[in-house]
């Protein structure tokens, strides 16, 4: 299930499912990765961008940042029933051993009757898990437990 | 995982078969973004649910004393802590608190097929011709927030773990130490989240029978026959080389399966031994085994929770359609009402292994032995 512009696909894994996003930079497959997530909860083009959310992510490599910024939009979904189809990572810095991520999330509520359901996303993992870059293009895997 | 009885038999579900899913469906919030109906307002009295669990429930008005007798651990594991469930967990369970889900959690009306043992089967209350009411659904996003929380903390305490292992998912903190604890302490909050869940979904099941039919529950003698969780870490006594000793069992796709005598199973079973309860995929056969002393000696008193998936989900959305599921089981007489239609597909019967294999091993292998076969009338999935 490729999207218009190839920024990510939805492959499979054994049982499951994994996202493979595509970029220029890091911010772009990253921002790619989390955009394919809003995209598997809620498939329907219709999300609009009514609630915006400033995101700050810290981590200790590029691994454990991803899995916390996809995370993120998992824990919108549950806590505040959240879906965002528009996300924009601003930066990726690698300063002093730490890794901080900046985006912005634009998305709504889900709601049943306008939105067609995907799936819900019960956590993302690091099986499987790849950030690879290779002549200045990256390519990002995520498996999502679902 | 519950199993509940009714007196009921198949015929009667039969022909009230929509009326009964319909009122499951209307009682039981399902599917994406689906909020309990009963909102916890504050964070003390969520942490009241982590701490107190199905009792929690019991407590509100959901059910009776009698209920908590028939879960595993009474549906309270006393270890659980709410203090180290971080408050990103605590915030994704509050508004599912009193729903079912989605994926593959379900509510399903059955009938006892086939009786394999009858001595077992009577003193757990089941006879063929039977309905019973199945209830799948676990401790949903803050069981997985748990989990994420506790994997992030143990790879940062432990770098040198990491570096052995050839997956950073599979990382694990030593036994006794403070992390350990904790995580056992927030794992377990979870679990009695699951109970306290399963205890509120009785309640409305319960409800939706007697609009459907018109009779109160305890007339329609809607017992619990047993409750056990399959994804669950636990401290246990077990037997190891001669010697009773304390070990961690973490039954993970797995479900408890204790032989006769433990102190663990409610005082009525206690002479036969545990129920154990296998689910089936959408619209195939489930079963209940009995636990056994082989269990005890060769898996710490374990089996097999359930036919695992043979197809990929992505498979089966590319080789069924939900329209065709829906009528072929409706020719077999399985009714299904669902929140999404991609739920559908994903669990199509095809997708999953032979569950009566799965049976047929544990009980071949000793280590659960078979009591009963239930089979689908309705099924309400998330």
């Amino acid at each position: 299930m490729p999207d218009k512009e190839k920024r990510f696909k939805f492959r499979e894994h054994t049982a499951d499912f994994y996202i493979e996003s595509y970029g220029k930079t890091l911010e772009e497959a990253f921002q790619n990765a989390a955009i394919g997530l809003g995209k598997f909860i809620v498939t329907s083009d219709n999300v609009k961008s009514s609630i915006k959310k400033a995101i700050k992510i810290e981590a200790e490599d590029k691994q454990s940042l991803l899995f916390e910024f996809l995370n993120k939009f998992i824990y919108f979904q549950d806590a505040e029933s959240m879906i965002f189809h528009n996300i924009k990572v601003d930066k990726i810095e690698h300063k002093n051993n730490k890794w901080t991520l900046t985006a912005t999330a634009s998305g709504e509520e889900f709601n049943p009757d306008k939105h067609t359901e995907g799936k819900a996303v019960k956590a993302v993992t690091y099986h499987f898990m790849e950030i690879e870059e290779k002549k200045g293009k990256y390519r990002v895997k995520v498996l999502i437990d679902i | 995982m519950r199993l509940v009885r009714t007196n009921l038999v198949k015929k009667q579900a039969e022909e009230n078969i929509h009326p009964l899913l319909e009122a499951l469906f209307r009682n039981v919030p399902s599917g994406l973004g689906s909020k309990g109906k009963t909102k916890v307002q504050t964070q003390e009295e969520f942490d009241n649910v982590l701490k107190l669990g199905a009792r929690w429930a019991v407590e509100h008005g959901f059910g009776t004393e009698q209920d908590l007798k028939h879960l595993e651990e009474e549906g309270c594991i006393k270890v659980a802590d709410p203090k180290y469930v971080s408050p990103e967990a605590k915030k994704r369970g509050m508004p599912q608190l009193g729903s079912l889900g989605s994926g593959n959690h379900f509510l399903e009306i059955q009938y006892v097929e086939k009786i394999f043992d009858k001595k077992v089967a009577k003193a757990f209350g089941l006879e063929e011709g039977q309905v019973t009411l199945m209830i799948h659904t676990g401790s949903r996003g803050i069981g997985h927030q748990v989990c994420s929380d506790y994997i992030r903390e143990m790879e940062k305490a432990y770098p040198d773990i990491i570096a052995k292992l050839p997956d950073r998912e599979l990382i694990y903190a030593p036994a006794g130490s403070d992390i350990a604890e904790r995580y056992l302490k927030a794992m377990s909050a979870a679990a009695n989240f699951a109970w306290c869940n399963r205890q509120m979904i009785l309640h409305w099941s319960r409800q939706a029978f007697e609009e459907a039919l018109g009779k109160s529950w305890e007339d329609l003698d809607m017992q619990v026959v047993y409750d056990v969780a399959h994804n669950l870490a636990k401290v246990e006594e077990h037997k190891i080389d001669g010697k009773l000793r304390k070990v961690y069992v973490h039954r993970k796709g797995a479900t408890r399966s204790f032989g006769p005598g433990r102190p663990e199973i409610p005082s009525d079973y206690r002479s036969v031994g545990q129920p154990v309860l296998i689910p089936g995929s959408m619209g195939t056969a489930s079963y209940v085994l009995v636990g056994s002393e082989t269990a005890m000696e060769k898996t710490f008193g374990s089996t097999a929770h359930g036919a695992g998936r043979m197809m990929s989900r992505g498979e089966a959305i590319r080789s069924y359609r939900a329209d065709t599921i829906v009528k072929e089981l409706g020719d077999r007489g399985i009714i299904i009402k669902a929140a999404s239609k991609m739920g559908i597909v994903e669990e199509a019967p095809g997708a999953y292994k032979d569950i009566d294999e799965v049976a047929r091993v544990s009980h071949e292998a000793g280590i659960g032995n078979l009591v009963a076969r239930l089979k689908p009338i309705g099924v309400v999935k998330g």
